[in-house]
């Protein structure tokens, strides 16, 4: 591994998050065609897809170090880039206890442990927070869904599976596949409280909720009957420090009680509530788009804000 | 020719017909909710005699809105790849053709990933977003099937080595366009256009739906029927039919139209399901003889019972998830295939 490092290549959406993160965008210089996140992560230079980067342009890049995620990148990967002389570092965190040591892992990687340590304090002390609120609450019963014909959803194994079970969920589905087609018939027998949608366009999940209402396999499901579903932003399915947002959105829509309480006297809580206004219509009805989307015009918000610079 | 008997078609589909009436029994009683074969029979019964009221509502429910529409789909999609598969396999006269020979699944997975696409960017009202998929996919696969039809056109009329070798190139030419469209498109689509590839019967439609896939399935199917004699004497060669007074020409392109209509029916609803279309014909031919009159019906009837087991499998090998159908279709009729093939050559 070259130390310092100063020129990274990310092969994953999740991984230049982080970088951003960590305050090292200036240090990235190149990511993949999926990496949109923050907005300033599209003007980096390009090296493909995640399934089948282009070696030519991340040797071109001089690359030093290139990060992968175990599973969407693959290892042939890897070993090219070996043999190309260029070495590579890869995570692979299954829950949201290796996602934030593996962020830990990467800043000390990466020469920076001050700011991983502050990134992975951050992350840890809001799940705790949203631990502290919505502990006592029965969890709900979810259904994830990945995709709606056929139906996919999560197994129990994926970090996403975790991430509900941090918000306040539990999803119905018990497969050991990480991307299983559910039986339809099984849902309607297992009647989750809402239905679970990550999207990345504003108005997706609604939509398809008003699709599946005209179907009659799914109209008998009182989740889609009732409209009962919560919307989240597709941070949920990255492995980065974004997803923490994404599960406070959760938590907020199904269990909207628990926030509905004044801030208690818990300076931390304060804090958050200052980030998040909870003012927000909740659970029953479709939801606009997670907050942090209004903040793309700052590339460094996010960053910024989870390392409480 | 020997003449049609009537009494031995008659017999013949209708032992077929009590098969498929004990597939859909035992598909119906598999499934996330359990039922007993007694309380299956009490519950139909009831059915029939309109005392729905008293059958238990969430079992009823789940039966009624989502395995029986389920077995419905199989029976329908099942008989017209069957149908198609005994028809195209007379008019290439090639026993290796079957339903997506001539790129119709192609076209359909084409239409539909386009459409797939496009979804996110029209303002449609529900119910017309929930069809928007399967009208995608019907029209590329009409789309196909006229492209094709005037690629295998020679001396216009269709020659059947140009219009194999023209839906072979099609069907390849479209399946790379669908790969460039899935590496280059940043949606999250791909994980379901890849289910929809494969061929599936997890989707639910509209009741409409089911009533348009059976009156084109009877129509199309019939159409076909009416052509059997043709085809049996097309068999025997081209000339030999010209001098027989059958009319080549207009048969060929009733048969390849409707058997196309029947193919792309099926693909928009269910994708590509493999080998129901191939093998189900040779197994007929087999049993029943060659004789297109009473082939193709048996051929409907076998293709459904095929299906609805391959999708009752489906449903209860990996239970609570799901394989893809044609992925159970695929694994057994491949090593079918080949005993078939094996058999024939000792």
């Amino acid at each position: 591994m070259p130390q310092p490092v100063r020129r990274i290549v990310s092969l994953a959406p999740s991984l230049t998050e982080t970088i951003y993160a960590l305050g090292l965008e200036d240090r990235l210089v190149g990511d993949t065609d999926y990496c949109d996140y923050p907005v300033d992560a599209q003007k980096k230079t390009k090296v493909g897809n995640m399934i089948s980067p282009s070696l030519e342009r991340i040797v071109g890049l001089h690359a030093d170090l290139v990060l992968m995620v175990k599973g969407p990148n693959r290892p042939e990967t890897a070993h090219s880039l070996e043999g190309l002389g260029v070495p590579s570092y890869a995570v692979d965190p299954h829950n949201l206890d290796e996602i934030v040591s593996s962020i830990k892992k990467l800043a000390d990687v990466l020469g920076v442990p001050e700011a991983g340590a502050s990134v992975a304090e951050g992350m840890r002390r809001r799940l705790d927070d949203l631990h502290h609120r919505i502990g006592d609450f029965t969890p709900k019963r979810v259904l994830f869904v990945v995709w709606t014909q056929p139906l996919i959803s999560t197994g129990q194994h994926t970090f996403l599976a975790d991430a509900l079970r941090h918000a306040g969920a539990i999803s119905i589905v018990n497969s050991s596949q990480d991307w299983p087609q559910v039986n339809l018939e099984e849902v309607a027998k297992l009647q989750p409280d809402f239905l679970v949608f990550a999207e990345s366009q504003p108005g997706n999940a609604s939509r398809e909720v008003e699709k599946l209402a005209t179907l009659p396999g799914w109209k008998i499901i009182h989740a889609v009957r009732d409209r009962r579903y919560a919307v989240i932003s597709d941070a949920v399915n990255r492995p980065a420090p974004r997803i923490v947002s994404a599960i406070e959105e959760l938590a907020r829509q199904l269990h909207p009680k628990a926030f509905a309480e004044k801030p208690s006297d818990k300076k931390d809580t304060k804090k958050e509530n200052e980030e998040n206004p909870p003012s927000r219509p909740l659970a029953f009805a479709p939801f606009p788009l997670n907050p942090t989307h209004p903040k793309h015009g700052h590339p460094s918000s996010a960053g910024g804000r989870l390392c409480g610079r | 020719m020997r003449p049609l008997t009537f009494r031995k078609l008659f017999f013949q589909c209708f032992i077929l017909t009590i098969i498929l009436f004990f597939v859909v029994i035992v598909a119906l009683k598999f499934g996330a909710v359990p039922v007993s074969l007694y309380a299956l029979g009490r519950d139909l019964l009831r059915v029939f005699l309109g005392q729905i009221s008293q059958i238990s509502s969430d079992y009823l429910l789940i039966v009624q809105n989502i395995r029986f529409p389920r077995i419905i789909l199989a029976i329908i999609v099942g008989a017209s790849l069957s149908v198609a598969g005994t028809s195209f396999q007379a008019l290439l006269r090639n026993p290796l053709a079957d339903p997506y020979v001539l790129g119709v699944s192609s076209g359909a997975a084409l239409g539909a990933i386009l459409g797939l696409i496009a979804e996110p960017h029209l303002t449609l009202p529900p119910a017309l977003g929930a069809l928007l998929t399967p009208l995608c996919a019907f029209l590329g696969a009409a789309a196909t099937i006229t492209a094709v039809y005037f690629l295998g056109r020679r001396q216009r009329q269709i020659d059947s080595t140009t219009l194999l070798l023209g839906g072979v190139i099609t069907a390849s030419f479209l399946s790379a366009i669908i790969v460039f469209l899935m590496s280059t498109v940043n949606s999250s689509n791909t994980r379901g256009m890849v289910f929809w590839l494969m061929g599936n019967l997890s989707t639910s439609f509209q009741k409409s739906v089911y009533w348009f896939l059976a009156g084109g399935f009877l129509f199309a199917a019939g159409v076909i029927y009416a052509c059997a004699n043709d085809l049996n004497i097309l068999l025997s060669g081209e000339k030999e039919a010209m001098h027989l007074g059958v009319d080549v020409r207009r048969v060929r392109f009733v048969v390849y139209v409707a058997a196309s209509l029947l193919t792309g029916l099926a693909v928009s609803v269910s994708g590509a399901v493999g080998y129901v279309g191939l093998i189900v014909p040779h197994i007929m031919r087999l049993i029943f003889g060659s004789d297109h009159r009473t082939l193709l019906p048996t051929a409907a009837l076998g293709g459904a019972i095929a299906l609805v087991i391959a999708d009752t499998l489906a449903r209860i090998v990996v239970a609570p998830d799901e394989l893809a159908v044609g992925a159970v279709t695929a694994v057994v009729g491949a090593p079918l295939f080949i005993y078939l093939l094996r058999r024939r050559l000792a």
